[in-house]
């Protein structure tokens, strides 16, 4: 066998393992948003049977709130996996397929770029929570753990987005 | 370079970026207003506003209301609904000239009330209604358009996600904006139903009657569309009553769906996962798009491009009803390239300070491009459900699928007509 298969076959490998555990990490990531979202519906439901008996859940819209930002940060890696975000294909798919290859990455260095300035900026935004040690106006808690949670999110979004790239690099094909 | 240059080149990268890029309609959005702030302040302000926003738009206890109306209706999508709901609607029309189509759009409006998603109505209704309509000698073009056309009714009928978007956008009241679009919404089934008799009345072939269904039957199959009822009732009754917030009302629909669902053996552990599953892609989606709009809409207000905007439209000689006209053009143009939701949610920021300068009630304006854009979801080159109608009937072609819906067109045409000659007709409720 010569170098250069033993190269191809190491990052293939390669390739299937991060895949792999890019994918665990997406579905563990939806399994818990899933679970936020059934425990938001629940945290709604009993404040509205407390509060007509007079006791209402102190802190629900602050909690469903948090629990909102779980849900939507921690599906993001596995939506963009899913193909779920809304794209205009019209005219795309018209250009033949190198320059769609070359659009697409351009497309995944933008997303790259945006979503890890993104990442970057929550996470700055919670250590600068917890230095000033704010805590949230009802409940009185410390909250930038959630925050930590969107930036947790955003990041894994931007891993999906390096392995779509590194995909269209080593030119397993274009994306779906 | 001026502030009113600086974004409308904004809005030109912008479209340039969703229509040659490939490039998810949120990202693009929050990539260019990203940009689009830094160049008017600096990279620190963009930098700051980045992680702001990404927190406030989702962390917002408003757009909690967007999940919770989704799980409900993907609740009652894995349990089945539709096909109940169908065949309630068939046994008491399948009998009459076109009946088995007016089933069709009478079962997609009654989906339509509990889930607010177009292309969820348009692949369950193919496969359950297309089938029938085949047996019973149906011609495709017929059957095709009234399933793509009346699955668009999801939008418009309340609770529709595309209402509830722009109410968060624009600040108006969701259980406003609801009940305002009811009349529309049933003004659109009434105008599906008579154009559905008049084309079998002109040609008979092309829906010929069904077999006759006895009393009995018909009183039994009611059963299938209670629970339809019930959480319709519960969600805009409770709504407008005051009893709860829209997200509350999301909530207990969700939790009724599931203990309805539950209690008939309708819904699975496997199906209830989906339904979970479901909702978080299509909400992540939304607030993706959400959050792009806020980014973008930062720009936006830093050029003053809406208010200037507003300002030069409210002062040219033109009638306001031409403007809202050519408005109403620019939105059927939009909505027949690109997705409803999207394209509302860039534009909005965009035409509603106009449509407010020229003295429009932002209401009215609301539920107006609401039903100019659901026209999209039908007409080409992009039309999404009639390429879910085609793909899921097999062998009719996409030309037959846009000729049926052609049939439907004047019924839209007919409810925007009356909206604007009568913008009364929404408070007749």
């Amino acid at each position: 066998m010569n170098p250069t298969n033993i190269h191809l076959k190491f990052g293939s490998k390669m390739m299937n393992i991060l895949k792999k555990g890019v994918g665990l990490t997406n579905r563990s990531l939806f399994g818990l948003a899933g679970i936020c979202l059934v425990l938001m519906m629940a945290l709604a439901c009993s404040n509205m049977v407390m509060r007509s008996l007079g006791h209402p859940v102190k802190g629900t819209f602050e909690l469903m709130g948090f629990f909102g930002a779980m849900v939507a940060a921690l599906s993001l890696a596995g939506t963009q996996a899913g193909g779920g975000h809304i794209v205009i294909t019209i005219f795309q798919k018209r250009f033949p397929k190198p320059v769609r290859i070359v659009l697409d990455m351009v497309t995944s260095v933008l997303s790259l770029v945006f979503f890890g300035l993104m990442a970057w900026q929550t996470w700055v935004l919670a250590l600068g929570i917890r230095e000033f040690e704010e805590l949230s106006e009802t409940l009185q808690i410390i909250y930038y753990p959630f925050i930590l949670v969107v930036c947790l999110g955003v990041v894994a979004l931007v891993v999906q987005i390096v392995l779509e790239t590194l995909i269209l690099c080593t030119g397993n094909g274009e994306k779906s | 370079m001026s502030l009113t240059v600086l974004g409308l080149v904004g809005i030109g990268i912008l479209l340039a970026m969703i229509f040659l890029l490939r490039i998810p309609v949120g990202f693009a959005m929050g990539i260019v207003g990203f940009c689009g702030f830094w160049a008017v302040l600096d990279v620190h302000a963009a930098l700051g506003m980045l992680g702001d926003e990404t927190w406030k738009v989702f962390s917002s206890y408003g757009l909690t209301v967007i999940p919770l109306f989704i799980l409900m209706g993907q609740i009652c999508f894995y349990s089945g609904l539709n096909e109940r709901l169908y065949r309630t609607a068939y046994a008491w029309l399948g009998q009459v000239r076109g009946g088995v189509a007016m089933a069709t759009v009478m079962a997609c409006a009654g989906f339509a009330a509990i889930s607010g998603s177009n292309t969820a109505t348009a692949a369950t209704m193919s496969s359950v209604a297309l089938p029938q309509m085949k047996k019973y000698g149906y011609d495709s073009i017929l059957s095709t358009g009234a399933v793509a056309a009346a699955s668009t009714l999801g939008a418009v009928i309340p609770p529709s996600i595309v209402l509830i978007v722009i109410g968060l956008q624009t600040g108006q009241s969701i259980a406003k904006l609801f009940w305002a679009s009811l009349i529309p919404g049933i003004m659109l089934v009434v105008f599906f139903l008579l154009r559905i008799a008049m084309v079998c009345k002109k040609n008979p072939a092309m829906g010929p009657a069904g077999p006759r269904t006895g009393w009995k039957e018909k009183f039994r199959s009611l059963k299938g569309s209670v629970e339809m009822i019930i959480l319709f009732a519960l969600v805009m009754g409770g709504l407008l009553a005051g009893f709860f917030t829209p997200s509350e009302a999301g909530a207990a629909g969700a939790a009724l769906a599931l203990l309805v669902s539950l209690g008939g053996r309708n819904l699975s552990w496997k199906h209830f996962v989906q339904s979970v599953q479901d909702t978080l892609g299509i909400s992540c989606m939304i607030m993706t798009i959400v959050l792009g709009a806020v980014i973008f809409g930062r720009f936006l207000a830093v050029t003053r491009i809406p208010f200037t905007l507003a300002t030069q439209v409210a002062e040219l000689s033109l009638p306001p009803l031409m403007i809202l006209g050519l408005i109403c053009l620019l939105y059927m143009l939009g909505g027949a390239i690109m997705d409803a939701l999207a394209l509302l949610i860039i534009t909005i920021p965009i035409f509603f300070p106009v449509a407010e300068s020229l003295g429009y009630d932002p209401l009215w304006f609301a539920i107006v491009v609401t039903v100019v854009t659901t026209m999209g979801a039908v007409t080409p080159p992009v039309g999404v459900n009639t390429f879910i109608v085609s793909a899921m009937a097999g062998d009719v072609p996409l030309t037959d699928v846009f000729r049926g819906v052609a049939l439907f067109l004047p019924c839209y045409l007919l409810c925007l007509a009356v909206l604007i000659l009568w913008p009364g007709v929404l408070t007749l409720l």
